[in-house]
């Protein structure tokens, strides 16, 4: 006698979060990560001009610090977020990351003006430098949170997976900010 | 490790900051002039360049070659001027009017280049052409009459916005207004 | 006459005004004029400003007030379509410029326009207090300005807050630093020494922290800890 066994029907998945923005493409253009990319090192050029002993190698220290944290603290996001059984697929995670250094990148670029401006007509340059460097940092690392947990509504988290997403996300942006912080010490030293 | 610069003062570095800001500017200058950007536009150029560098992505827009200017110009502009400062009136009429101004002062612009290019060619000798160059003389004499009436009436048109004003009738100002436009792109035809 | 226009239009409804440039598409018409009614009304305040001492006082500082309005906006303009893209607001570089164009020049209108009052209270204030109208007029008239600025940028952005409070630190920043290169505005009416700029010395941030050890009665000696102590009241 050959029993069936019928399979047990699948949880139906939680809707995805409608109040939720649209999530932007998975991974930022190559166009985008190069040009954030060379922001990050335009805006170290400009504080590393100008008299009163400013040292060379703060000119890769934009870059260091920012991409550097990024690279040492991405891949235990990645990790955790899976250990965890979250919804989000891992290039969306990845994507969030690199949406956030692009558009940090860019908006460095932006600051090469105001940077060199105060490099150059006082002896506060490194100070101001790491001031906006603090400033990309905190509004970058905004980005990349809410991009993680945009990633996991879309992807119909249930409550408890939100709360996860949230936690995760904070602790890893703290994380980001103390090894930027790290790196940026030793830049300065 | 020493600076890059630390034998460079700040007073030195902030000039060299400001001959290098007055190079970008002329070279942006360059840029906006060679792309045909208004005068004003690239003379802007020199002195706020970082707020033009917009302009250096994007085509100019294309807009309508200027007439060279006829023989009754300085009257159309002195005429025109006047209705538009009337128009412009707070207390005037409510009719939006730019866009009919705009058109009779294309047409009248337009009809006064034909002239300019009558008087060239009269001026240019005949050559025993000699009755073509009396049709082309009374042709001329007509238009530049056609041309004069309808600056007059646009004259007395100011003294309708008045009327109009006191009265509330702006429907009459805009019709007439609309008129004098559609008769003044008639001087171009063929008379 | 058409400055007129542009002026009365950026008086009344410098948003419209911004909207219309943007669809008309016709920035690279308008950029010029809107530069050349900042300069204006900065030139007519700056000379109001430089008339406190008067002498050559008064074409200096009528030159170096539309720099003041300029430089900051040049300075901060290009990084904030980063930080607004950063805060989820996306904004072209090209509005932000023309809200900051028709800011500056609706600012520099309206500070022409107090210039008789300035003028007036000049005659009755002593050095101190007509430093301090200088600096309260440009204030309050600054706020139109920049609300011009803040309006432009699209709505939306969860972290709109973020950035608009960043794009005010930049801002106020790149204002005091250009301010203290570009100085003396005003002068003591008994002042023989009149320049139209100073030697590059120190920054705006050190002369803020010596005013304040000023104002608490603390003036100069020798440092410890390789910063100034100041040690004795007058």
């Amino acid at each position: 006698m050959d029993i069936a066994l019928e399979p047990i029907p699948a949880a139906p998945a939680p809707a995805a979060d409608a109040s939720t923005p649209d999530l932007p493409p998975s991974l930022p253009s190559l166009r985008e990560v190069t040009t954030g990319l060379a922001g990050l090192l335009a805006l170290g050029a400009a504080g590393a001009v100008g008299a009163h002993g400013l040292t060379l190698h703060a000119f890769p220290g934009a870059l260091w610090t920012s991409a550097g944290a990024l690279v040492l603290t991405g891949p235990a996001l990645l990790v955790v977020h899976q250990f965890l059984g979250l919804q989000a697929a891992p290039d969306r995670v990845i994507g969030s990351l690199a949406h956030a250094l692009a558009k940090g990148g860019i908006f460095a670029l932006g600051l090469v003006p105001f940077q060199l401006f105060f490099s150059v007509t006082t002896t506060r340059g490194p100070g101001f430098l790491a001031l906006l460097l603090c400033g990309i940092a905190g509004s970058g690392l905004l980005a990349a949170t809410r991009g993680l947990v945009d990633a996991e509504l879309h992807a119909g988290a249930t409550p408890m997976q939100r709360l996860h997403v949230r936690g995760l996300a904070a602790g890893w942006a703290l994380l980001t900010l103390l090894v930027g912080l790290r790196l940026g010490w030793e830049v300065m030293a | 490790m020493s600076g890059l610069l630390a034998v460079v003062t700040a007073q030195a570095l902030t000039g060299g900051l400001g001959v290098a800001y007055l190079a970008g500017g002329v070279v942006v200058a360059g840029l906006l002039e060679q792309a045909g950007r208004p005068r004003g536009t690239v003379l802007g150029a020199l002195v706020a360049w970082p707020l033009l560098l917009p302009l250096l992505g994007e085509a100019p827009s294309p807009t309508a070659p200027a007439l060279p200017p006829g023989p009754l110009r300085g009257r159309i502009d002195q005429v025109l001027g006047a209705l538009q400062d009337t128009l412009g009136d707070p207390a005037a009429s409510e009719v939006p009017w730019e866009a009919d101004l705009a058109g009779l002062r294309r047409a009248l612009e337009d009809a006064d280049s034909r002239l300019a290019l009558a008087d060239r060619l009269l001026a240019d000798g005949t050559d025993g052409a000699e009755e073509a160059a009396a049709q082309l003389r009374a042709a001329r004499a007509r238009r530049a009459d056609a041309v004069r009436a309808v600056l007059a009436e646009v004259q007395a048109l100011r003294l309708q916005v008045g009327m109009a004003a006191l009265a509330g009738d702006d429907d009459a100002l805009s019709s007439r207004l609309q008129e004098l436009s559609t008769r003044a792109a008639t001087l171009s035809e063929v008379a | 006459m058409i400055l007129i226009h542009r002026a009365a239009e950026l008086l009344r409804a410098p948003g419209a005004m911004v909207d219309r440039i943007e669809a008309d598409a016709s920035f690279a018409e308008e950029a010029p004029r809107l530069l050349a009614l900042l300069a204006l009304g900065a030139l007519t305040f700056g000379a109001v400003v430089g008339g406190y001492r008067g002498g050559l006082q008064v074409p200096f500082a009528a030159v170096k007030l539309p720099l003041l309005f300029l430089v900051p906006m040049m300075l901060v303009l290009p990084a904030l379509r980063g930080l607004w893209s950063l805060c989820e607001v996306d904004v072209s570089y090209q509005r932000l410029v023309t809200a900051g164009l028709v800011g500056g020049a609706r600012t520099a209108l309206l500070a022409a326009a107090a210039g008789p009052v300035l003028w007036l209270l000049f005659g009755v204030m002593d050095y101190h207090l007509a430093v301090l109208s200088f600096v309260g007029v440009l204030g309050l008239c600054g706020l139109p300005g920049l609300l011009v600025v803040a309006r432009a940028v699209p709505a939306g952005g969860r972290s709109r807050w973020v950035a608009l409070g960043g794009s005010l630190v930049l801002l106020g920043l790149a204002s005091m630093q250009t301010g203290w290169l570009l100085r003396p505005f005003l002068v003591r009416p008994q002042s023989t020494d009149v320049v139209l700029l100073r030697p590059v010395e120190e920054d705006v941030f050190s002369a803020v922290e010596t005013t304040a050890w000023s104002a608490l009665g603390v003036y100069d000696s020798e440092s410890d800890f390789g910063r100034p102590v100041y040690r004795g009241t007058r």
